[in-house]
């Protein structure tokens, strides 16, 4: 295990009291490659500019090396950062540019000419020095501003969106050059992209995000083979996911049939989404299929066909090799393998009263809220991380209840706690104790007020539709 | 800190800018003929103004010249605009017209302006309003031309041909297509046209007669006769219409944005 | 397009009656000696040679003059434009508007409102009078003159170089102070060489007024002085010698086209759309 080079806690920021970065913590080691990855807006271009030091944070700390650098000014961290337009000085040539951190450090000229001329060399430029930045392609000005970052001789890189200016080809070729500049320079590179396929070409480490929040930190490998929850897995690539229940481990139930799988049961629920990646997805005879389904459409897509096939309502994306027909009806066949368990997205679903007045009240407690629907008798959806928990008693909560059962995940304790007679899933990043009393409030942001089962179905599309179209 | 001596430099330097203005609004309310006592607040000379026919002629000159100016050269401007635009084949001729047409932009007004009254006095013209007029368009129509000219570049080479191919006529393509694409320059240039017209002294200094002056022509001469209370009126005046003026406009492309 | 390119040709025989003409019209008038028809050159041999050499020292006094203006607006000018582009877009629209305003009123208000201020009984001798000082002769003398150039040009000087420095993009100060340039290098070798374009517009554009004027000597300097743009006045208007006046026009001309082909030299990277404006 390597040492660990940048350790971010609990961090914070927010504009104009808008968390743009929510309460993140992560760690990266060193000569690590961690991508950032997520869509535009999920706040992973501001943690880069935390960690270069562009912009201070409102809570929470950032260690280097063990050592708090909060207050550091950027040219005070061994951090630079390869910016998403490049930020070439103009006015300077190539050699100039590379140059410049060491001008300003008043490194002796034979020293600079040394240098430059070999970060030329790292980024396959030599020979290019003469050059005015402007004539130079997307590619070469990108190499130009990695060499000057490098330059510098930072501990870590940061890079921020560095490829997404540059047209496919070179997009394809620029991230083979920059897994060699990484290996060869062996300095730490965190990367910031909403790429999924860049993110898992090139990186150790994936870091997933979403509004703020980190919702996986994993290698590419168990990204990809083990998301989270149906987010990681849509953003991550082209995916089916369906609802299944799972009564115990390693047997899994959707579509009406029971599947063997490798997972094992979650200890809390039986409620479980199945992912099955397109491309695992085979065709067999329709006789004696346990999932006969109808070729719906075909598309050629150079490689591959991508089809979509119907079982039971349910529609299949399938990417194959194999050469179907339209209408065919065929049997689909996956192994225990391609069946990858997630958590479904854990919600408390309470039933509650709301009056006109921004009032709600459950579970003997009554909350501020916004709802300007009709009725009375709603839904209030909580997620299991948005409890506020307090001591028992503390005059600041306005639930109480009783931890029946506590299981620990990455990073965090979940239990689910009894509060009148209802059981309510929580999640905090302090220990719980069983049998602990909680006091719990719930800030207004964080309470969704719906009117029925229904409506958290749409409410749910609707969110996956709006991200996707950020990207 | 230095955030504040930064704010404070800008403030001072706006200071040297108003205060001599604000000086002038001030003398103009005063009662006495100079400016040497304060002689209690009135309105006098504000009536003076008015009712002086000299002022008024030249009031009535500038908006008449202005008003004239700007809008015969903004159609030849445009007009000719369009056809050195359509020079593009002829690269060479393009860029001589385009040089020939700066010649007044980089030129000092006092060359212009001498140089327009060498040829009226050759043809024997009777120097006044027309001779002013006609050369305040000459000034205008450069202006305008190198307002509408990046707009028709800008735009889509293909915009006219696939107006036509859709069956439009080239004058039909010329007033539907072309003109919303350059119009916003055609303003801009127009714009211009009328302020630098109604700010102009030297080349109207030099081309004008008979009785004839514009308010720029009065000011210089009542300013060498010493200083008269009128003009303090008149120019305080004059920065309340520009200021009405700049927040209208202001307000408007505001609101423009905001319905944006 | 044919039918389009004819429309030009109405402005063409303008511009060769309103603009050509009238230049070859001097041009003639100064190659010819006063009430003859010869071609001679005698116009500019008595402009460089003449017996007190007057109108080489007008021509050094005016040069002088306007280059002190310009000096100066460009000193003053600078740190307005670097500090207005540094401030919240909304602030720094607002005190750009505040900059302009003054140039959208009359030149010759501008300038005679100076007089009120500087005259023998204008506001400021009468606060010197007032604090028991000796009232002082403020008009009528060269830094009256150069205060209303300053004055009248300013706004000329502050707003290309503005244009200019609005247009850097943040990143590129950013990098710098990331690769670890402080804030003064960070402008010095970064923001100021990004405005050299803009400076040299500026420069253009209150050098040439300034070095041309001549209602600001004459207003502000009493017409003691003769400056090139008074000599060209007086030559026309006064003494009606046209030839002597067209041969110092075309030679201020010619001045003037060389100085903005030479400041042109150094702006080899600059945007040429926006020199302009």
């Amino acid at each position: 295990m390597k040492d660990t080079i940048i350790e971010v806690r609990e961090l914070l920021k927010e504009y104009g009291g808008e968390a743009v970065v929510n309460y993140i913590s992560f760690s990266v080691a060193e000569g690590e490659f961690v991508t950032l990855l997520g869509p535009s807006g999920c706040g992973k271009t501001t943690i880069l500019r935390l960690l270069a030091g562009f912009e201070k944070p409102t809570g929470g700390d950032i260690f280097l090396y063990g050592k708090k650098i909060n207050d550091m000014l950027p040219f005070e961290r061994p951090v630079n950062t390869v910016f998403q337009n490049y930020a070439l000085f103009p006015h300077l040539n190539v050699y100039e540019n590379i140059a410049f951190p060491l001008k300003i450090k008043k490194l002796p000229k034979k020293t600079i000419e040394e240098k430059v001329s070999y970060y030329l060399e790292v980024v396959n430029l030599t020979g290019f020095g003469k050059r005015d930045v402007e004539s130079l392609s997307g590619g070469q000005q990108q190499r130009v501003a990695i060499a000057r970052a490098l330059a510098n001789e930072p501990k870590v890189l940061l890079l921020d969106e560095p490829l997404s200016a540059l047209d496919l080809k070179l997009r394809k070729e620029m991230q083979n050059e920059l897994k060699r500049i990484q290996q060869e320079v062996e300095i730490t590179f965190i990367y910031v992209t909403h790429d999924q396929e860049e993110a898992l070409s090139l990186s150790d480490k994936v870091i997933v995000m979403r509004k703020g929040e980190i919702l996986q930190i994993g290698s590419p490998i168990d990204i990809y083979n083990e998301p989270i929850n149906a987010y990681v897995a849509g953003f991550i690539g082209e995916s089916n996911i369906i609802d299944g229940t799972m009564s115990r481990s390693y047997e899994v139930d959707f579509l009406g049939k029971a599947f063997m799988c490798v997972d094992r049961k979650f200890p809390e629920t039986n409620q479980v989404k199945v992912l099955i990646r397109p491309e695992d997805i085979g065709f067999s005879a329709i006789e004696g299929s346990k999932l006969p389904a109808t070729i719906k459409s075909v598309t050629f897509k150079g490689v591959h066909y991508e089809y979509t096939a119907e079982v039971d309502g349910f529609i299949f994306l399938i990417h194959s090799t194999i050469s179907k027909q339209e209408g065919e009806a065929v049997g689909l066949t996956f192994t225990p393998n391609d069946i990858h368990i997630m958590r479904a997205e854990q919600r408390n679903i309470i039933p509650a009263l709301v009056d006109n007045n921004g009032h709600v009240e459950f579970l003997g407690g009554v909350f501020e809220c916004e709802y300007d629907g009709e009725g009375t008798d709603v839904l209030a959806v909580i997620k299991p991380a948005d409890w506020i928990i307090y001591p028992p008693g503390d005059p600041s909560a306005k639930l109480h209840a009783v931890i029946q059962n506590i299981s620990y995940h990455s990073e965090r304790y979940e239990c689910v706690a009894r509060c009148q007679d209802s059981d309510l899933m929580i999640e905090s990043i302090s220990p719980l104790k069983m049998g602990e009393v909680l006091g719990l409030d719930v800030h207004s942001d964080d309470i969704a007020i719906i009117r029925d089962e229904q409506a958290l179905e749409d409410m749910d599309n609707e969110d996956i539709d709006e991200e996707e179209r950020d990207v | 800190m230095v955030k504040k001596l930064q704010n404070l430099y800008i403030y001072l330097v706006l200071v040297f800018l108003y205060a001599p203005i604000l000086v002038l609004a001030v003398y103009s309310f005063n009662a006495s003929k100079s400016n040497r006592v304060w002689g209690g607040f009135s309105l006098k000379w504000y009536v003076a103004l008015f009712s002086d026919r000299e002022i008024m002629s030249a009031l009535y000159y500038t908006l008449m010249c202005a008003i004239a100016a700007t809008v015969v050269s903004t159609i030849i401007g445009t007009i000719s605009a369009i056809g050195m635009h359509a020079l593009n084949d002829f690269p060479r001729i393009k860029a001589f017209a385009l040089n020939i047409n700066y010649l007044p932009v980089i030129n000092p007004d006092i060359v212009t302006g001498i140089s327009l009254m060498l040829v009226f006095s050759f043809a024997s013209a009777r120097m006044g309003f027309v001779t002013m007029l006609i050369s305040h368009i000459t000034f205008c129509v450069p202006y305008v031309v190198l307002s509408v000219l990046p707009k028709l570049n800008q735009m889509d080479k293909h915009l006219i041909e696939a107006a036509m191919d859709l069956g439009a006529s080239p004058m039909f393509a010329l007033r539907k297509i072309v003109l919303p694409e350059i119009y916003s320059g055609i303003v801009t240039g127009a714009l211009l046209a009328f302020t630098l017209s109604i700010d102009d002294f030297v080349i109207s200094f030099f081309n004008t007669g008979s009785g004839v002056s514009n308010l720029s022509i009065f000011i210089y001469s009542a300013a060498r006769r010493g200083i008269s209370p009128e003009v303090n009126a008149l120019s305080t005046l004059m920065v309340l219409c520009v200021s009405i003026l700049l927040v209208v406009a202001n307000l408007r492309s505001g609101k423009e944005i905001a319905s944006k | 397009m044919k039918t389009t390119r004819i429309l030009g040709i109405p402005y063409y025989v303008w511009m060769a009656i309103f603009i050509v003409l009238p230049l070859v019209l001097m041009l003639v008038l100064s190659l010819q000696a006063r009430g003859s028809d010869d071609w001679t050159l005698d116009n500019f041999k008595n402009f460089f040679a003449s017996e007190n050499g007057m109108y080489m020292r007008i021509i050094s006094d005016s040069t002088v003059l306007a280059g002190y203006s310009t000096v100066l607006c460009l000193l003053i000018g600078y740190p307005v434009a670097y500090f207005v582009s540094k401030l919240p877009s909304r602030q720094s629209s607002f005190f750009l508007i505040m900059l302009v305003l003054p140039t959208w009123l009359n030149f010759l208000l501008r300038t005679y409102s100076w007089m009120n201020l500087l005259g023998k009984n204008g506001l400021i001798n009468k606060f010197l009078v007032f604090f028991g000082l000796k009232p002082m002769n403020l008009l009528y003398n060269n830094g009256a003159i150069l205060l209303g150039m300053v004055y009248n040009f300013l706004p000329f000087m502050v707003y290309p170089i503005y244009s200019v420095m609005a247009k850097i993009k943040p990143t590129f100060l950013e990098a710098a102070r990331d690769l670890g340039a402080s804030e003064f290098q960070a402008f010095w070798k970064i923001t100021f060489p990004l405005t050299i374009p803009g400076i040299i517009t500026g420069i253009m554009m209150v050098f040439m007024p300034a070095v041309s004027t001549f209602v600001i000597p004459e207003l502000l300097g009493g017409g003691q002085r003769m400056y090139i743009g008074n000599l060209i006045q007086h030559q026309f208007l006064q003494s009606g010698d046209w030839n002597m006046g067209s041969a110092v026009s075309i030679l201020m001309m010619a001045m003037i086209l060389v100085a903005m082909f030479i400041l042109n030299k150094f702006d080899a990277t600059g945007d040429k759309e926006d020199a302009l404006w």
